[in-house]
């Protein structure tokens, strides 16, 4: 297909549902809802923000006020343009809220359309290569799509449904030259990543390692990194009141560097320094969703080092984990201080 | 699909005040088919609630073999909430989810013979459906002793039980931390002065046995200390945590500790699981 096909098909889509995708602005891409066709960056660059508000809503209501489950009419979404990257964190998504009623019921109203261009389009490639970035042969098999894009060297698009409503909107617009991709979970056929299991390892028993010291010197706390991670997806439970009859109980994006996160009645809080709260965010990353999907979660898109105030940089901090080992663990940190 | 946020309503039976500012609470499902067919194990928690106040974890205190009668809760006024649920009187109605989480292990599948079961202050209503529990299954071999400590005596907490569990062959320790007791003995328990840890030079440590612990986390350190000097292992010790708990099924995040969820995988934790996070 070429790209005025692609466009068009974009178009058809548009006529059922409402379509967000990456849009270029500055030397930036953002993911904004669309009106036409043409204004998807197809560069291949990593949105700024990131896709988890379509399928995690920021704010939303799980008891209304008779404190039942609200009936709610979900959009029909296109999320068009999703890189490899992002569908990693979205099948991280999928796993978490597996048995969640609300994400589930929006999830089935929202059509997916992967997207690549070969490697993600950023000049430090090479850091992401360090870290989990194969371009596997059978990526696609372990990601979640309906459809993919493939953007080929000479701007031609090769197709892949990977659903069976993927397929079923291809065959109904007379897409007939796609591949069908069979979803076989997030693990690759080798098992888990193993770099992703000595890192659990090394992150279980860090209590002790300097790396948190240096960064709670760094670290501001400000909690920027958790709203634009793809793979965050901590919550709190809050009550509206809208009058003394009227309460409703809602889900709102939560933020584990905030206070009050891990305090209970009384006041004692778990995690009150910043050391506490960024190995605390660590944790969830490379200890709890490894050891809980198998997956790591971290899908390396380095966008909380795009909004970092500290320029910390998640791909460093892996390195000198990896680095310190269990024996000789402050060597890589006095070499940095130097 | 199942909504593991619904929470359903119950009616209070029955308020006692326990202490100062502790209460506790019996209630009943308004739905009696729910109740009938509710079951918990000792140690789990249930989300307590009222629309505007939000939720907290709750232990059920009351002895699991009657589950499908009533739930009992003891609940101190420590915060927003709970400054509410103590105002409540019998007839009125609030909100529960669960039980959620992993309580303490089965009496009969720990590899020790015996009980000790250690309290410390609010700590102690988490063992209590333990207590109600093991009291029923002792014999001239199998023993339960309990240590507990409180501030003073006005801050006791479910006294009218005590004589119950002694009756049935409980053998029962209280050390205020706070104010000398003017008695060797309060509601038929012998009672002394100091640190929860003093007991274990006061009065001879049950052996062979596994102990039960919950109380505050300073608690925790010393009184393991002492449990290592009675030659307990670290996996004949368990703890009960607390942690501030949104969810109660293990997403949220709130609660989480290293790899482990104390909603989730606690919670109660096997000492040996957990020591590296206390």
């Amino acid at each position: 297909m070429i790209q005025k096909e692609i466009d068009k098909f974009l178009a058809v889509i548009q006529r059922e549902y409402r379509i967000f995708a990456p849009v270029a602005q500055g030397d930036k891409s953002y993911i904004n809802e669309i009106k036409e066709p043409k204004e998807v960056d197809y560069s291949g660059r990593i949105p700024y923000d990131p896709w988890k508000f379509l399928f995690f809503s920021p704010q939303e209501v799980l008891l209304n006020e008779k404190f039942k489950e609200p009936e709610i009419n979900y959009p029909k979404i296109c999320a068009w343009g999703i890189n490899i990257l992002d569908l990693k964190a979205l099948g991280v998504l999928d796993l978490a809220f597996e048995d969640d009623p609300y994400y589930q019921k929006r999830r089935e109203n929202i059509l997916v359309v992967g997207f690549s261009v070969g490697a993600p389009n950023l000049k430090n490639y090479e850091d992401l290569k360090l870290f989990s970035l194969k371009l596997e042969e059978n990526v696609l098999e372990h990601v979640p799509f309906d459809i993919f894009l493939e953007k080929l060297a000479d701007d031609n698009f090769l197709i892949y449904s990977g659903s069976k409503s993927g397929k079923k909107i291809l065959e109904k617009n007379g897409v007939k030259d796609y591949e069908n991709v069979q979803f076989a979970g997030l693990i690759p056929e080798e098992g888990p990543d193993k770099r992703m299991i000595e890192l659990q390892e090394k992150i279980i028993r860090s209590a002790n390692n300097p790396i948190w010291d240096k960064l709670n010197e760094t670290c501001l706390a400000c909690g920027k990194c958790s709203i634009v991670c793809p793979t965050c997806f901590c919550f709190d439970i809050n009550d509206e009141v809208i009058n003394k009859e009227k309460v409703c109980r809602q889900r709102n994006w939560g933020n584990c560097f905030y206070p009050e996160f891990t305090e209970i009645a009384g006041g004692f809080d778990f995690t009150k320094t910043v050391k506490q709260k960024i190995r605390f965010w660590y944790e969830h990353k490379f200890v709890r969703i490894p050891y809980e999907y198998k997956v790591p979660g971290c899908v390396s898109c380095l966008r909380c080092f795009n909004v970092c105030p500290a320029g910390i940089n998640i791909i460093e901090v892996l390195n000198s984990f990896e680095k310190s080992g269990l024996a000789s663990r402050t060597s890589s940190v006095k070499k940095k201080q130097k | 699909m199942k909504n593991p946020y619904l929470p359903q309503t119950v009616k209070i039976t029955e308020v006692l005040k326990e202490a100062p500012n502790v209460k506790w609470l019996k209630v009943k499902f308004v739905d009696n088919q729910i109740q009938k067919n509710f079951y918990f194990w000792h140690g789990q928690f249930a989300m307590l609630g009222l629309p505007g106040f939000l939720e907290a974890p709750f232990d059920i205190c009351s002895n699991p073999y009657k589950s499908t009668e009533y739930l009992e809760f003891t609940i101190r006024k420590v915060g927003r909430l709970t400054s509410e649920l103590v105002k409540l009187k019998q007839g009125d109605v609030l909100w529960i989810r669960g039980p959620f989480g992993k309580g303490w292990p089965s009496l009969r599948k720990i590899n020790k013979k015996n009980l000790l079961i250690v309290g410390g202050g609010c700590g102690f209503v988490p063992l209590r459906s333990v207590i109600e529990e093991a009291v029923e299954q002792l014999s001239v071999d199998r023993k339960l002793q309990i240590f507990y400590g409180c501030r003073n005596l006005e801050e006791l907490l479910f006294e009218n039980r005590y004589s119950s569990w002694q009756k049935k062959g409980a053998e029962m320790n209280i050390i205020f931390s706070q104010e000398k007791p003017k008695t060797k003995m309060v509601y038929g328990v012998g009672c002394s002065y100091g640190l929860i840890t003093k007991l274990f030079d006061e009065v001879k440590v049950v052996t062979n046995a596994a102990a039960f612990l919950c109380g505050p986390p300073v608690m925790f350190k010393f009184v393991i200390e002492q449990l290592k000097k009675h030659g307990f292992a670290d996996d004949d010790i368990y703890l009960s945590l607390e942690r501030r708990i949104a969810c109660g099924i293990g997403i949220c995040q709130h609660c989480a500790m290293g790899d482990k969820y104390v909603c989730k995988d606690g919670p109660v934790f096997n000492y040996a699981e957990i020591r590296q996070y206390l």
